[in-house]
């Protein structure tokens, strides 16, 4: 039982010592604030632990709220790591009373720290505070001034106003809306500023920024104005919403206080200069919209509101039937350019009427939306004479003279001739998307083909044609003939040896002929003369030899070199020998040794072809 | 008995008629066309079919065949006479545009991997000539190399030129034979097939017992790699193959 005590005992204490891990605590700048001021709640939360969550605001009632940043400090003590982060949140007070903001929770690791309430007293404006502020935005001080004159406090650094030049108008009257910035300090980066809301309002930005310096009280503050065109869009009450600027300045206090020498304890690097973050706030605006008047209110009345002039023109007087007419309405002035409609024009059974677009071209010169807007018609003319257009009219309201007001244009007269073109030129007016695509019902066959290019077997392929086939390769045999031809006739040309050789056998035989002629005329010498020659002019053709200088010796000695076996050698010899004889002693020789001579000289020459 | 003469008179007629058709494709092709024209697409068929069957055919008698199968819906017998005439007269629009109608109609998508711009450039005189077309662009082409080698052996000092003109025309009929190779190929030894039954189921082997693998459509196209018996084996795409019974397929 003891032990448990003990057990339980340690348990809290070491639930207690978990808890005070992480601490929460909540405090403002000051406990009373006037509506004209804001105030500073920061949030810190410490332990040692290095992943804090954000805190859990809960509805701060009569507040608004904008988180100003977490500054994050972390010390290592004896190892012991702590850190503390501090949310800081600027409050505006919205109403006058007494205020209890919190408690703050924040859930770390399942568990729910709290941080105790904190309260607030509201004071109503002009009212002086307990404690002195230290920073304060301006603020119109009544929505009933139509233009303020701010007075200033001394010492403030930035402060921001927006006003209306009305905050009575009527339903689409212009209400300039102007946004200033007051300034004395260079503001850090570039500020934030977030447009007051505009419900129930057409806006229409107006650049550019104005900047100028403005003294107030012997302080001279650089103005930055913002100016934004309203449009109401209905009657009754408004409100335009707060606007805001969020902005880093230099610390003035910081600056001030550096010496040219001093204070390396304060700010060591001059050109870092603090910045101290700031929001401003402005207060919103109530606005009175007026209805147009229902007195005098014209039927054809559209809505348009501001000081216009009209005009009307058309491109031609006189055109051709079916030939298109250009006319321009014009709107100039000063209003909602954007929201003007166009005036009516009647129209005329004889013509067609045809919308060809709007231009607007609005500028906002002096602040002032202004500019003007073209309706463009295309207008044709079905049948020749006159056409009368219009009267055009317009009514727009006035907001100066507080009445409407009614512009009227002369009729214009458009004549219109007989058109020289034929009728069926009609159709050039046809838009090309209105020309119809042909349209494919149904996808068929192609018709079959009545005529035809002959019958014939399915095998009967040209490649299988024995003339072509023939002819193909006949071709390359015609080729290689004449290419050996070619070849031989070169040889001939060139080789002299080889063309000799080639005569040689016909050259003997013509010889051989001519002898056998002389054995029946008995001329003995002739004809061994004859068959002497066609044989020795045989073997010096074939050795391409020099005949005439050719000896017996010479010839033995070549033909062995050609290699022609011995007996073939004696038996040129012997005829040789034969043919010397019988030049020197013909007549020894009878018609049968002539014959006889005849066939061994063909012999002759019939066994050396062989070899030669 | 005369009405006996009469009769076989007229049976005589008939059969004069009948070998006259028969002798003469024109009458016959004219019949086809009227019997089309009047709408009797069985009819017109049996006519061009008469034709093909006495080997009297050309690219016009399988276009208008292919049109009456069409129009009978019968789109694998169509298919099948369409890719005939392509093959006879690879340029006729007609024939393209019914052939690329009728595949429409099939049911079976079968995707032929694309050409792509390069190859169909490559094979541009491929796609649009036939066998004879080619043989004489072959031959024209072959004939002019010999020419011009016949003219450099006689004239010596042209041969510089002569080398390119023999160059480029000896390319050319390279080519152009090779396309030639091709074609003598394709319809020699590359059997291609179109299914002409409403559908047959292709099976792992020849024979009714063997796994069904995939059921082809009419008019789906394939190669026909091998037969045996009854059966062919055919090839959609590489990893595409079984066999059908011949009769559901025509060859091409």
């Amino acid at each position: 039982m003891k032990y448990i005590i003990i057990f339980f005992l340690f348990c809290s204490f070491a639930a207690v010592s978990y808890a005070e891990d992480l601490t929460i605590s909540a405090d403002v700048d000051k406990k009373e604030v006037t509506l004209d001021e804001q105030m500073a709640l920061t949030i810190t939360v410490s332990g040692n632990v290095s992943n804090i969550p954000q805190p859990y605001i809960p509805g701060l009632n009569g507040f608004t709220a904008y988180s100003s940043g977490r500054s994050q400090n972390i010390s290592i003590i004896n190892g012991q790591i702590s850190s503390s982060v501090t949310f800081t949140y600027i409050l505006v007070p919205n109403n006058t009373g007494d205020y209890m903001l919190g408690p703050f929770n924040i859930n770390y690791k399942g568990k729910t720290y709290s941080a105790d309430p904190v309260n607030i007293k509201v004071l109503p404006r002009n009212s002086q505070p307990s404690a002195p502020s230290q920073q304060q935005n301006a603020q119109p001080s009544d929505p009933g001034q139509v233009d303020q004159d701010i007075q200033p406090q001394q010492g403030k650094e930035v402060f921001i106003e927006a006003y209306v030049d009305k905050l009575r108008a009527y339903v689409n009257e212009q209400i300039t809306l102007t946004f200033a910035v007051y300034q004395t300090v260079n503001l850090f980066n570039n500020p934030v500023y977030n447009p007051p809301s505009t419900t129930g309002f057409w806006t229409e930005d107006m650049p550019p920024q104005k900047k100028y310096y403005k003294i107030i009280d012997g302080t001279r503050y650089l103005v930055t104005e913002i100016k934004t065109a309203l449009f109401a869009t209905g009657a009754g009450e408004f409100t335009i919403g707060p606007a805001r600027l969020e902005a880093t300045v230099e610390d003035v206090d910081k600056v001030a206080s550096r010496t040219p020498f001093g204070g390396f304890d304060q700010d060591p690097f001059g050109m870092f200069r603090r910045g101290k973050p700031m929001v401003l706030t402005t207060e919103p605006m109530k606005m009175e919209i007026l209805p147009l008047p229902d007195q005098n209110k014209p039927a054809d009345f559209k809505g348009d509101v501001g000081d216009f002039d009209i005009s009307l023109n058309v491109d031609k007087n006189t055109v051709e039937e079916n030939q298109p007419v250009s006319l321009k309405i014009k709107i100039k002035g000063k209003g909602n350019i954007k929201t003007v409609s166009s005036p009516v024009i009647p129209e005329i059974q004889d013509a067609k009427f045809y919308e060809s677009g709007n231009s607007e071209n609005i500028s906002k010169d002096n602040y002032v939306v202004q500019g003007e807007k073209i309706f463009e018609k295309m207008i044709i003319p079905k049948k020749e004479g006159g056409i009368t257009l219009g009267p055009v009219e317009y009514t727009y309201f006035d907001p100066v003279l507080k009445d409407y007001v009614r512009k009227k244009l002369a009729p214009v007269i458009i004549n219109v001739t007989k058109s020289t073109e034929a009728p069926l030129e009609k159709s050039a007016f046809a838009p090309e998307a209105a020309k119809e695509e042909i349209q494919l019902l149904k996808k068929d066959i192609g018709y079959i083909k009545t005529s035809h290019a002959g019958f014939g077997p399915k095998n009967d392929f040209l490649y299988k044609n024995i003339i072509f086939l023939l002819i193909n390769i006949i071709s390359v045999f015609i080729l290689m003939a004449l290419y050996l031809y070619e070849l031989y006739k070169s040889r001939l040309r060139t080789d002299i040896g080889y063309a000799r050789s080639l005569r040689a056998r016909s050259a003997a035989s013509k010889r051989l002929k001519g002898a056998r002629k002389t054995i029946n005329r008995n001329m003995v010498k002739e004809f061994y003369t004859e068959i002497y020659k066609a044989v020795i002019e045989y073997i010096a053709d074939k050795l391409n030899v020099p005949h005439p200088s050719i000896t017996k010796d010479l010839l033995e000695c070549k033909l062995r070199e050609a290699g022609v076996g011995g007996d073939n050698i004696d038996k040129v010899k012997t005829l040789f020998d034969d043919c010397d004889m019988a030049r020197f002693a013909s007549a020894r020789f009878t018609k049968i040794d002539m014959e006889r001579t005849y066939k061994q000289a063909e012999e002759v020459i019939t066994n050396l072809e062989r070899y030669i | 008995m005369k009405k006996v003469f009469a009769f076989s008179f007229l049976i005589f007629f008939m059969f004069a008629g009948i070998l006259a058709a028969l002798d003469n494709p024109e009458g016959i092709y004219e019949r086809g066309n009227s019997s089309y024209e009047n709408g009797d697409y069985e009819k017109a068929a049996s006519f061009y079919e008469e034709l093909i069957k006495a080997d009297k055919i050309n690219s016009e008698v399988f276009y208008n065949l292919g049109n009456s199968y069409f129009k009978l819906k019968k789109i694998g017998k169509a298919v099948l006479n369409y890719e005939r005439a392509l093959r006879l007269n690879p340029r006729d629009k007609d024939t393209q545009f019914n052939l690329k109608l009728a595949r429409t109609m099939a049911v079976d998508k079968i995707n032929i991997p694309e050409r792509g711009f390069v190859l169909n450039a490559l094979l541009f005189l491929y796609d649009r000539m036939n066998i004879d077309e080619l043989s004489i662009a072959c031959s024209i082409f072959y004939l002019a190399v010999i020419l011009i080698l016949i003219f450099s052996i006689f004239f010596v000092a042209k041969r510089r030129f002569m080398f390119y003109a023999v160059a480029f025309t000896g390319t050319m009929f390279f080519i152009l034979f090779a396309f030639l190779s091709a074609k003598i190929k394709d319809e020699n030894f590359t059997k291609t097939g179109i299914l002409v039954a409403e559908k047959a189921d292709a099976r792992s082997g020849p024979k009714e017992d063997y796994l069904l693998q995939f059921t082809l459509h009419e008019g789906a196209k394939f190669r026909v790699i091998k037969e045996a018996q009854d059966w062919y084996e055919i090839e959609i795409s590489k990893d595409l193959k079984g066999w059908i019974p011949k009769i559901t397929v025509d060859i091409i």
